[in-house]
Formats: structure tokens, C-alpha cells, sequence
């Protein structure tokens, strides 16, 4: 369990870098939004959840990305219980070339029993190298 | 009647206008479902126009039954994410026709600018319903 919002990067970092669905599950509240500037992807339970990211990783390997870099650029804390982290990933290639940054905000909230966990992601664009 | 915004700035004026009205029907077009509604315990999914429609509804009843007159934002903060992405983040002072105050519930609204240029609300995040429980 995450108990700081602070925290939680650096966990979620580690399991998209182990390519785990199970672990990067983890880090998800159901239902969750995923916003894009033209459509929103709602995930109402974990097995949709888990599907939605087979498919997202599989389509991030096919363009050969072995490795991901997170920097967090600013976590703002909402209230007691949300909080959101404005990032900016870079997606490595096996020659460890950058080939892409993709920048995204994290609408984290905390469950007792759960931690920190993403309610909803935007995703606000990319930019390939 | 349309109810667009062309602004973040825009679009809480317009909410603030339909809330004051316990406008259902005005206040549903400020929405881009499917829409995520996250709270404290939870969240759920107002999926389609007609969901949003009948939530609205429930809300504006609710409004009415306490006696809630008037929605002023205060302590507004608007963030501009990117060019599509917005954020309002509020603290509302909600108020009777006699100018009491009734709740100060606590709000942030994720918008997004849809191809058409105005702007929506993609997720609303309820940090608290101002009534201290």
C-alpha cells in the first residue's frame, strides 16, 4: 500500500518498467478514467482494467520500448484525500535511445484500505524524438 | 439554448448561472461524458447524456430541498494543463435566498476542449461535501 502521494511514482515507475500487468493494475482505483483530448476510456472493474493495459503495453513494445523514465514534475495536493502528479515520461529504446515523451497528469486518491491509487489519468500529449 | 464556453473562465460562469437556476438540462450540457465522478469513497460513471441528465436532476432537487439559492466560487484556482486540458479547483459558498450559509463543499473539474472549441467537463472530483461529515 502507498502511503504518500509522494510515494507513488517511483512505485509505479518500477512496475511499468517490469512490463507487470498485475503490478501496474495495483496502482489503479476501478473505475477509472483514462482522458484523452478527443475521448475518454472508462475502466469500470479490474478485469477491464487489466485487459485495456495488455493492450496499451502491447502496443508500446511493438515500437520497441524496452525501458521508461519518469520525471515527476509537480505534485499538487488537492485536498486530504486527492492529489495529482503532472509528469512527463520518456519511452527508451534497447539501444537505450529516447524515443518518445509523452506527458500526462495523475488524479491520485487515497483509499484507508488501499493507498494512493490513480482515479484518472489525462493524457495531454506526446512528442516523438 | 446553448450552453457553451468558449473559456475555463467561461465555462464555471455558465455553471454558476445554471447552478443559481437549478437549471438540470443546462448544466448537463456543460458535460463530455462518459464523465468520472470521484469522491472521497469512491467514484462513479455518468456514462452516457442521459445519466448525466438524471444525476443532474437528482442534484438540483437535492438543492432545492435545502433551500440552496445561490453558488458562489471562492478560492478559485484555474490551471491550464495543456491546450486541451483545463482545471478549476474551487471551494463553493453555497447559500439560501436569505443569504445564509447552508454547505462549502470543495470541488475540482477537470475540462477538456472538444473539437468543436468549447469546453467540457471530463472528470469531476468532489474532495468534500462542505457540510463537515
Amino acid at each position: 500500500m502507498i502511503a504518500k502521494p509522494e510515494d507513488f511514482f517511483a512505485s509505479y515507475l518500477a512496475a511499468n518498467n517490469a512490463f507487470d500487468v498485475a503490478r501496474i493494475a495495483a496502482h489503479f482505483h476501478v473505475p477509472g478514467a483514462v482522458i484523452f483530448a478527443d475521448r475518454t476510456v472508462i475502466n469500470e472493474n479490474a478485469e477491464a482494467h487489466r485487459a485495456s493495459l495488455e493492450t496499451v503495453i502491447g502496443r508500446i513494445r511493438a515500437q520497441g520500448v524496452v525501458r521508461y523514465d519518469l520525471l515527476v514534475q509537480e505534485i499538487d495536493r488537492l485536498s486530504m484525500d486527492f492529489a495529482q502528479g503532472h509528469v512527463e515520461w520518456r519511452l527508451f529504446d534497447g539501444e537505450d535511445k529516447a524515443l518518445l515523451r509523452v506527458f500526462t497528469t495523475y488524479v491520485l486518491r487515497r483509499d484507508e484500505a488501499l493507498g494512493w491509487r490513480i482515479a484518472a489519468i489525462l493524457e495531454k500529449g506526446s512528442e516523438r524524438l | 439554448m446553448s450552453v457553451l464556453a468558449p473559456t475555463p473562465e467561461a465555462f464555471l460562469a455558465a455553471w454558476v448561472a445554471a447552478s443559481d437556476a437549478r437549471d438540470a438540462a443546462a448544466l448537463a450540457q456543460l458535460f463530455a461524458p462518459p464523465t468520472l465522478v470521484a469522491h472521497r469513497s469512491g467514484a462513479r460513471v455518468l456514462a452516457d447524456e442521459a445519466m448525466v441528465l438524471k444525476a443532474l436532476t437528482g442534484v438540483v432537487s437535492r438543492w432545492a430541498a435545502k433551500g440552496i439559492a445561490r453558488h458562489a466560487a471562492t478560492a478559485v484556482r484555474i490551471d491550464r494543463l495543456s491546450a486541451d486540458f483545463a482545471e478549476i479547483h474551487l471551494i463553493w459558498d453555497l447559500r439560501d435566498a436569505d443569504d445564509e450559509p447552508i454547505q462549502s463543499p470543495q470541488s475540482s473539474y477537470v475540462l477538456r476542449r472538444a473539437s468543436d472549441g468549447f469546453w467540457r467537463l471530463a472528470a469531476l472530483i468532489e474532495h468534500s461535501d462542505g457540510t463537515g461529515g
